[in-house]
């Protein structure tokens, strides 16, 4: 076996496991991978390199018909389910490699079983992968041209050895035939053969294979870039299809209620839930320094359920929320309706939010927000349950992540606002015509909380929570001020979040559980340990046993910042639950009116009881292991947004628009405003722009790589030329390079004599020289047989061989002499060479060559004529 | 149609390797120049190495996996092609690879349109140039060992020259060329240098005058062949020329003239010969350089004629032989249908004797196994 073959069935079998791997991932189908692992693994061993056996063309043959129908029975079996057929075709595309895989290998085998594993990838790619797969498929690319070289060399080696194989056999039957045939017969038999021609010297030397591959893996990496520039560049219509798998794995896990009653330890999930990119208002990257609440929706009922577990509802279904559903105001709304005098002063940040798919209407949010113009269409403020929702469902199979862009009031210290204002629930017939905080419109018709919401908000069963509710009391009595409500709130809270008297934890497995009792009672009076939502819940009743109307709010907190894409990573493990506790206006300062956080009806103001959240915002620490996990989100970031969800919108912001703007600069390029402007605005944009300027220079830096490594950036330059066509290319192979090539040929030919120019020698000089030299030669013993013995081994001696060189020798230096003048009349005399003039030199290098090829440098004194 | 970006990714990762092969492709073959390099003349079916040398003119961008693609042919048959690879040619530099050919017939070959060519890197684009310039090969007549009969038809009872150089003493001649080993041969008399050269072992002929000389000549004699226009059909099925059997034996004496030639040659005996077809030519080994090789080309582009003229050349070699010299003519006829009768009766008693003419018709089946091969 030739050693490029089993480098080829070694990046084979790679190109086929990374085909299969992608496709079974792609399809949700491990047996899918594991049978192509088998099977490479199999044939690898059993078939290519210990050669136990073959699978016979026509029972190879045999097995890809059945696979076939078997494909094609499974493919209408199932009419009405798209990823059932696609299943089907994916499982033939890999049955039939695997059979290809145990065939005896030749050219067109190997070409099959790439062809098989790209028509897997794209199966795969239509069905769109998750970033853990995007590695693969660069794997599978870079393999791919790495292996599709080596089926070019081995068909080279291939083609060569077989035809010289299958002549050499020709030929010995014709030998055969002949011998039993009379020399007539022959001769006749000879008139009727055609010429027999062979090569036969196909050896691949290891250099060659090192010195190609090196060339291959430049050409993977510039052809990855320039795969790149063609994706991004390739106008786009339609909005980006994620594939079913992208919902598949990005779902998020969101619940929108809460239950207690788990036991056992509690293990947080690193499912990415959204990403938070914030920008300020000069569009610069915003990275807040406290751990923000990203709000979803608010539970208000607590009641025991049909098992016995008590848990929070909502007070409308979640479904329910198509009539109360209302645009969210603007920012300039608020601020146009005078209503907060300090609103329009406050720092500001957008918001953007890149959530992933769920099935949940709700969305999150920091609160309050405001609608810019790139906020989408489809989300809506659901006045019912207090929270942001989506209202456009997309079909399933395509829901990507949900992008939305919102304004986010904070103080002027960059800290999250406490308080939103309260949204009043009218409960006549105009029941949802309610703003958020009394702006422009009905304002006298706000009324603080009352009647259903009041009811749902403040119910409590104090039977149930005898230790809590003696103890809210208590602290009441106790505080500074017990008649405000805002005082009560902040030492209850406290309570339970600095006494020490309460542990925070997420491993339920030592805890005593006093089932007989309601869990928020049994964690206030007995165990005293819990997560978020018990102190949550706590809080909450001991706020409606003082007569605070409270609700438990569920959404995440903090996050995880990235450092390198400037955003933050929100999991799963960062979902939390907290408390927000109802202000009468009496109860609201004045800080809170004047900055929006007050309306007429009063506030909600947030209370987070839990101790964990007072440690504060957990910022990454550089070390190598963080930036590196900083990196892999940006990638991913980077997969999901501009490699899976690149559509129309993007393409102009993040491409095209930032050309047009460097094609309209001036040539003092980077003194101009609008250039800054552009190179600003990169990072305004999201990191779209930032993207593709690291894009760019990657780019710049392959193509500089590329030139400097052994020249093979050469073909970048033709590029730029105007491509010829292989017309013209085959004019260039015609055309030698007459004018100064005869000169060179010249030289060439006597270099191989030994007779090179000194330093500094002129042309003419070095031509006197070499004439000297060339008097001295001798001819070489045998010269003249040499070459009639090349025609006729047997042919006679002939006249040529007189010994005497001096014919030989005058006529070498005449033709150097000639030559020369010609050179240096063309070179410096500004002279052209007419076409006899060129074959009259061609002949001269090939009558020179000719004659030196007898000539040696001979010490001896050279014979005379 | 949906926005699948992920085929999108798939088609520009495709579409880039496609695009940088074919761009490399072509550059790979700008700026070479191809040379061939094989021996002028050579025997049929004796093995030929065509050697070829390709120049990269370039001052960037070695060429990789070069094929070039030599078609061989003759008029009014299937050309035959053959592809030899160098895998690499560096820059300024040149490479150099060869291929063998076995060239069937007698006659001028044409090497022809060679195309250069390359898939390099990954293969998928066939980028090609076609060096136009054709080059002729001469393919004399194929030699062969003549039959013990051939003594005895040509010659009579009487042993004319020496049968190997081994049986005589070096200093009984002068050397004057080498041949084939034979049985026999002294091991002293191999010539190594050509037996290296050749592959087989070859011994030094020395010359000496034979006991006797003959002169041999070619009646090249074949009716006229009808001109061969193949149809677009025959074209495309790649038909041939039909080849008449009296032609199948104008080849065939040819071919026992190169091989009686050589076999005279190594014999050692005072050789005359001459051609006779449209026009005559006679060689002498005292008046001509190369003496074989001569007649070889001669023969190589000699075409039968329907009137071959045989009698003037027997009639200019007699001059140069002995009047006991042996005149032997190889023809495709008969000697009655040859009408040489004319010129027997000149009987010049400083000529050959024409009473010592032996005419050997190639067309009757005994003579037809008088040369193997």
């Amino acid at each position: 076996m030739q050693r490029v073959e089993v480098w080829l069935r070694l990046t084979m079998a790679g190109v086929v496991l990374l085909s299969s791997f992608l496709l079974a991932n792609a399809l949700n189908n491990a047996t899918l991978g594991m049978i192509a692992l088998a099977g490479i693994t199999f044939s690898l061993l059993a078939t290519d390199f210990w050669k136990l056996f073959q699978l016979e063309r026509f029972l190879a043959n045999l097995g890809l018909l059945l696979v076939a129908g078997y494909s094609v029975m499974r493919f209408f079996d199932t009419p009405n389910d798209g990823m059932a057929k696609l299943g089907a075709v994916g499982d033939l595309l890999v049955y039939l490699q695997v059979i290809l895989l145990f065939q005896s290998k030749t050219t067109r085998i190997y070409w099959h079983i790439w062809v098989l594993s790209l028509l897997q990838v794209v199966v795969a790619c239509a069905l769109s992968l998750a970033f853990e797969m995007s590695g693969l498929l660069l794997g599978y690319m870079s393999l791919s041209i790495i292996t599709i070289a080596f089926i070019a060399i081995f068909r080279d080696s291939d083609v060569a050895r077989n035809e010289t194989k299958s002549i050499r056999k020709k030929m010995d039957q014709t030998r055969s035939a002949q011998r039993q045939k009379t020399g007539a017969q022959v001769i006749a038999m000879q008139q009727r053969q055609s010429p027999v021609a062979f090569f036969d010297r196909t050896n691949i030397s290891r250099a060659w294979i090192r010195g190609m591959l090196l060339r291959v893996i430049l050409l993977t990496a510039v052809g990855i870039f320039f795969a790149l520039v063609v994706f991004h560049s390739a106008p786009r219509e339609n909005a980006a299809w994620y594939g079913p798998n992208f919902s598949r794995l990005n779902s998020v896990g969101f619940s929108p209620m809460i239950q207690f009653g788990k036991r056992g330890l509690i293990s947080p999930s690193n499912k990415q839930v959204m990403r938070v990119s914030m920008t300020d208002d000069r569009g610069k990257p915003y990275m807040p320094t406290f751990e923000p609440y990203f709000r979803g929706i608010t539970l208000k009922k607590y009641q025991k359920n049909k098992d016995g577990v008590y848990e929070w509802m909502w007070v409308t279904s979640p479904a329910d929320t198509s009539n109360a559903k209302k645009k969210l105001l603007s920012t300039k709304a608020v601020i146009d309706s005078g209503a907060h005098p300090e609103f329009k002063n406050l720092k500001r940040i957008i918001q953007k939010v890149n959530m992933q798919p769920t099935k949940e209407p709700t969305v999150f949010s920091m609160f309050p927000a405001f609608r810019i113009p790139t906020t989408p269409k489809d989300l809506a403020f659901n006045y019912s349950n207090e929270n942001l929702i989506r209202t456009s469902a997309s079909d399933e199979t395509s829901k990507g992540p949900f992008i939305y862009e919102l304004d986010v009031p904070l103080y002027l210290n960059g800290d999250q606002f406490n308080a939103i204002p309260y949204v009043d629930e009218m409960g006549n017939s105009n029941k949802y015509r309610i703003m958020l905080d009394g702006g422009r419109m009905r304002q006298n018709t706000v009324k603080p909380l009352d009647g259903v919401e009041l009811g749902y908000a403040s119910a409590i069963v104090k039977s149930d929570l005898p230790t809590l509710v003696q103890k809210a009391i208590d602290l009441k009595a106790n505080c500074i001020d017990p008649t405000n409500r805002k005082m009560i709130a902040f030492t209850l809270n406290e309570y339970l979040r600095d006494s020490d008297e309460f542990k925070y934890t997420l491993d339920f497995r030592k805890v005593e559980f006093d089932e007989t009792i309601d869990p928020i009672e049994d964690f206030f009076a007995n165990h005293k340990s819990g997560h978020c939502e018990y102190f949550a819940s706590a809080l909450a009743l001991m706020l409606r046993a003082v007569d605070i109307p409270s609700r438990v709010v569920v959404g995440y907190k903090g996050g995880e910042p990235n450092s390198v894409g400037d955003f933050l990573e929100i999991r799963e493990r960062d979902a939390h639950a907290w408390v927000e506790c109802y202000l009468r206006p009496e109860d609201c300062d004045e800080d809170m009116r004047s900055t929006g956080q007050a309306g007429v009806g009063g506030a909600w103001y947030r209370l987070d009881p839990t101790p964990a959240s007072i440690e504060g915002f957990a910022s990454n620490e550089e070390n190598l292991v963080n930036q590196a996990g900083d990196a892999i989100g940006y990638a991913q970031m980077l997969w999901e947004d501009y490699v899976l969800g690149l559509d129309r919108k993007k393409q102009s912001i993040g491409l095209f628009e930032p050309n047009r703007r460097i094609l309209q600069s001036n040539l003092s390029l980077f003194q101009n405003q609008s250039v800054k402007d552009l190179f600003s605005g990169f990072s305004q944009e999201g990191g779209s722009g930032a993207f593709f300027f690291r894009l760019g220079c990657a780019g710049m830096l392959v193509v500089f790589m590329t030139y400097y490594s052994d020249r093979i950036g050469t073909f970048f330059g033709l590029f730029r030329s105007r491509l010829k066509g292989v017309a013209q290319v085959a004019s260039a192979v015609n055309a030698r390079p007459i004018e100064i090539g005869f000169y060179r040929d010249m030289m060439s030919v006597l270099e191989d004599k030994g007779l090179k120019p000194a330093r500094g020698q002129t042309q003419l000089e070095f031509a006197q020289a070499a004439s000297a030299k060339i008097g001295s030669f001798s001819l070489i013993e045998g010269a003249e047989a040499t070459e009639i013995e090349a025609a006729d081994p047997y042919a006679p001696k002939t006249q040529v061989d007189s010994g005497n060189p001096a014919p030989l020798i005058q006529e070498s230096q005449d033709l150097i002499q000639s030559m020369t003048d010609r050179f240096l009349e063309i070179r410096f005399g500004a002279r052209e060479l007419k076409s006899a003039d060129q074959e009259s030199l061609g002949k001269q290098v090939s009558r020179l060559k000719s004659v030196m090829s007898k000539l040696t440098f001979s010490r001896t004194t050279p014979k005379t004529a | 149609m949906r926005n699948v970006n992920l085929l999108y990714v798939l088609a520009g990762l495709m579409f880039a390797p496609l695009i940088l092969n074919w761009r490399w492709a072509i550059a790979s073959l700008a700026g070479l120049s191809v040379e061939r390099s094989y021996p002028e003349l050579v025997t049929s079916d004796q093995p030929v190495v065509v050697q070829i040398k390709v120049k990269n003119t370039r001052w960037q961008l070695a060429s990789w996996s070069i094929w070039l693609t030599d078609r061989i042919s003759k008029p009014n048959s299937k050309s035959t092609k053959v592809s030899a690879l160098i895998p690499r040619i560096p820059v300024q530099n040149s490479g150099e690879t060869s291929y063998k050919c076995f060239l069937p017939s007698r006659g001028s070959y044409e090497l022809g349109a060679m195309t250069v060519s390359t898939r390099f890197p990954l293969g998928l684009v066939y980028a090609w140039a076609t060096h136009r310039e054709s080059e002729h090969i001469l393919v004399a007549p194929r030699l062969g060992d003549m039959h013990a009969r051939w003594q005895r038809i040509a010659y009579g009872d009487k042993r004319l020259g020496i049968h190997s150089a081994g049986r005589h003493k070096h200093n009984e001649g002068e050397f004057y060329a080498v041949r084939k080993w034979q049985s026999g041969d002294s091991q002293r008399t191999i010539h190594w240098r050509s037996s290296a050269k050749i592959g087989d072992l070859a011994v030094k002929q020395f010359e000496k005058k034979g006991d006797g000389s003959i002169l041999l000549l070619l009646d090249f004699w074949a009716p006229e062949r009808p001109e061969f226009k193949p149809s677009l059909l025959q074209k495309i099925l790649g038909k041939q020329e039909e080849v008449d059997p009296i032609h199948d034996l104008v080849e065939y004496a040819a071919s026992l003239f190169a091989s009686v030639t050589r076999d005279s040659i190594d014999r050692q005996i005072r050789l005359i010969a001459g051609v006779a077809s449209g026009s005559h030519k006679v060689y002498h080994k005292s008046n001509q350089r190369n003496f074989f090789p001569s007649i070889l080309k001669h023969l190589a582009s000699a075409v039968p004629d329907e009137r071959p003229k045989i009698d003037e050349c027997i009639m200019e070699a007699r001059e140069l032989a002995d009047r006991d010299a042996r005149i032997i003519v190889i023809s495709t006829r008969s000697l009655q249908a040859a009408s040489v009768q004319e010129i027997m009766s000149d009987e010049n008693k400083n000529q050959a004797s024409l009473k010592n003419l032996v005419w050997v018709d190639v067309t009757q089946q005994s003579n037809q196994d008088l040369v193997r091969f």
